[in-house]
């Protein structure tokens, strides 16, 4: 469970996220606009933020400057109606731990919430990821299961490296799109699928059990 | 015709000739002053040399008899007076007033009771009475006379060629300015077509003037697509909105059962997914078209393009194992915008691999000569007829065939607006069988 502050001028999507997130268990502060958002941001506790690039009074980026100024280094969400490579920088530079873009859908911003708020910040530098019988060696790029050696593309090792360290959450597929293969944009053709199913039958050879989950209308789930 | 006093032109001219009028002034003073210094200075020397030649006649022959004398024969322009302790005139000519001692500027009296001007040395002499010894200033009075109206009519001549001059340069300034003007309230009430009149000088002003049409030409494309855009946007939208309006409206109707409703609500939202991704399709192009954001920075156009390879290859396996093949020339880097040419091959890739039957080959190439470098991606599909491959490039065009497939027809006019963003443009040609789309972009920037 986490309690998440949303700050959001449009009230339908604020609506929205806010009764997506409490079905999903979480706690869920509240903020219409500008001032209260960055009021709240500095004094309530929260484990998350979901942030709105443009709202009335104070705008988003200044929001996340001021905050992340004053030392608060909670995991934040931007949302924009911009999509254009040099906003969704500017947002990431401004101390944003991660962009989406309007429209979006409701498992797409849990799973990213989830995703910025639960890292384990150990996790992302360790040169070696052992979960289960998978072992990822990040200097060697390389991947063993139960010691035998997996022969993996570098995209494919980056595929699983992304499942792997988000190991109990959801990945979705616009997520590896743009981590894996840098895309932000949606190919109208299954690449992902395509690179999963290799990715699996390569990882799989010789076993049972899938570690992949396929989560029908989310993504993917890495589960030892 | 601009007001003259807030026009800059005039205010210009006027200044400089101003300042060009006030130099002639200070310049002619100047040499006013030298020269009428120098002919005192000789004015004063030569009453000197008399004064001493009258002193050493004296000598001999007596002061008061000198100075008669010298007053009677002497050169005509020197006067002489010799005066007692009194004042009163001894010899020599009247004057009006005893003089202070040294150099002065007194007047001594004509015949005729007109006053005389002179400048003259007075001194003191052994018996207390007062030597006096004048030249008159004519050169210095002539001097006067000629130069002072000279220097005024000069002086007037330059101040009246500024000023017209700077009627005229404002004028002439104002008239090229008003034509812009024109133009732009012309533009201003709606007529985006007007540019401005060059003078065919190539100076300044129609330098200016084509800068200022460029400008003009480049707003009313991007007017003009808008538009085109708005228009596109408001004719393809209202079908499927429409659709999906019918489509809640039936839901709603009638006594249906829970799954029904459903698998109705579940369609609606597939559909507005639909409307969204066209929105941000438009969006996506618009952007291309409008921004100058494609990037600047090299880019290895044969490693992207092998990316994208590595990328489809399985892809189209998976499709049918379809034959891949690619031909991809190394080494070749362009300056443009690395995200922009990774989704100009993806939709290429794509509209090659959702247009034709599964098992149908595929292939993507890099080819480049020395000005141009080409990406081509073909398939063996059953290709466009030649009279409709123009019409494919259009935005929103769906060949017949490909109403069932999905997509919303705009991922060529994509490819298009970023191969002309980066200066180059896309071409499809028959590949027998199948369509080969070629962008050829430029591998210098213009």
């Amino acid at each position: 469970m986490l309690k998440v502050l949303i700050a959001e001028d449009d009230a339908e999507t604020r609506d929205y996220v806010e009764r997506g997130l409490r079905e999903l268990g979480h706690v869920v502060v509240c903020a219409a606009d500008g001032r209260d958002a960055l009021y709240l941001a500095i004094n309530e506790p929260v484990d998350a933020i979901v942030l709105d690039r443009m709202m009335p009074g104070i705008d988003g980026l200044t929001i996340l400057r001021s905050i992340r100024g004053v030392g608060i280094d909670v995991p934040v969400l931007m949302l924009t109606a911009l999509a254009r490579v040099e906003d969704r920088v500017e947002g990431l530079e401004a101390g944003a731990d991660d962009y989406l873009v309007k429209p979006f859908a409701l498992p797409e911003l849990t799973a990213r919430l989830n995703a910025i708020s639960r890292r384990p910040a150990a996790v992302a530098a360790e040169t070696v990821l052992r979960i289960g019988d998978v072992e990822l060696n990040r200097l060697k790029r390389e991947a063993r299961r139960c010691g035998r050696r997996v022969d993996l593309q570098p995209r494919e090792f980056a595929l699983l490296e992304q499942l792997m360290s988000n190991a109990g959450r959801i990945v979705t597929r616009t997520m590896l799109l743009e981590r894996v293969w840098d895309f932000h944009f949606d190919p109208k053709t299954n690449i992902v699928e395509t690179h999963v199913s290799r990715l699996r039958s390569k990882l799989n050879a010789g076993f049972d059990h899938d570690p992949i989950q396929t989560v029908r209308g989310s993504g993917y789930l890495y589960d030892a | 015709m601009p007001k003259l006093p807030s026009s800059t032109a005039f205010r210009f001219a006027a200044y400089y000739s101003a300042t060009f009028t006030l130099l002639i002034l200070a310049l002619g003073t100047a040499m006013y002053w030298a020269i009428r210094q120098e002919l005192r200075y000789d004015l004063d020397q030569r009453v000197l040399t008399e004064r001493a030649a009258v002193q050493r006649e004296a000598a001999v022959i007596g002061l008061a008899r000198v100075i008669s004398e010298r007053a009677r024969h002497g050169q005509g322009d020197m006067r002489y007076a010799l005066l007692d302790g009194s004042g009163k005139e001894l010899a020599g000519r009247a004057i009006v007033s005893v003089p202070k001692l040294g150099w002065v500027d007194m007047y001594f009296l004509k015949n005729n009771g007109e006053r005389d001007a002179t400048r003259a040395f007075a001194m003191r002499t052994t018996d207390g009475g007062t030597m006096i010894v004048g030249a008159d200033p004519e050169a210095i009075e002539e001097l006067d006379e000629r130069m002072i109206p000279m220097f005024a009519l000069a002086f007037g001549l330059i101040a009246a060629i500024g000023i017209s001059g700077a009627f005229l340069l404002s004028g002439a300034l104002g008239r090229r300015l008003d034509s812009i003007t024109r133009t732009a309230h012309a533009i201003i009430d709606g007529d985006l077509s007007r540019r401005v009149p060059l003078s065919g000088s190539g100076d300044e002003f129609d330098r200016l003037s084509a800068t200022l049409n460029q400008m003009l030409d480049r707003i009313s494309a991007l007017l003009g697509n808008l538009r085109q855009v708005s228009g596109d946007v408001a004719h393809d939208l209202r079908t499927p909105i429409t659709r999906l309006r019918q489509k809640l409206d039936l839901a709603l109707a009638g006594d249906r059962s829970e799954p029904e409703l459903r698998a109705a609500m579940r369609h609606a939202v597939a559909q507005t997914e639909d409307i969204l991704d066209l929105f941000g399709a438009i969006l996506s192009i618009s952007e291309v078209e409008a921004g100058p954001s494609i990037g600047t920075q090299w880019i290895d156009l044969s490693a992207l393009v092998t990316d994208m390879a590595d990328i489809y290859q399985p892809v189209a396996e998976e499709d049918g194992n379809r034959p891949f093949e690619r031909d991809i020339v190394r080494g070749i880097s362009i300056k443009g915008n690395r995200g922009l040419l990774a989704q100009l091959s993806t939709n290429l890739l794509d509209n090659a691999l959702r247009h034709t039957p599964a098992g149908a080959g595929l292939s993507i190439g890099l080819a480049a000569d020395d000005e141009t470098a080409t990406i081509s991606v073909a398939d063996r599909g059953p290709g466009i007829p030649e009279d409709q491959r123009e019409q494919v490039l259009a935005r929103f065009a769906r060949l017949e065939r490909s109403r069932t497939t999905p997509g919303h027809g705009l991922g060529l006019s994509l490819v298009a607006a970023i191969a002309k963003g980066h200066g180059g443009n896309i071409r499809l040609v028959d590949n027998h069988p199948g369509v080969k789309a070629m962008v050829t972009l430029p591998r210098r920037v213009q």
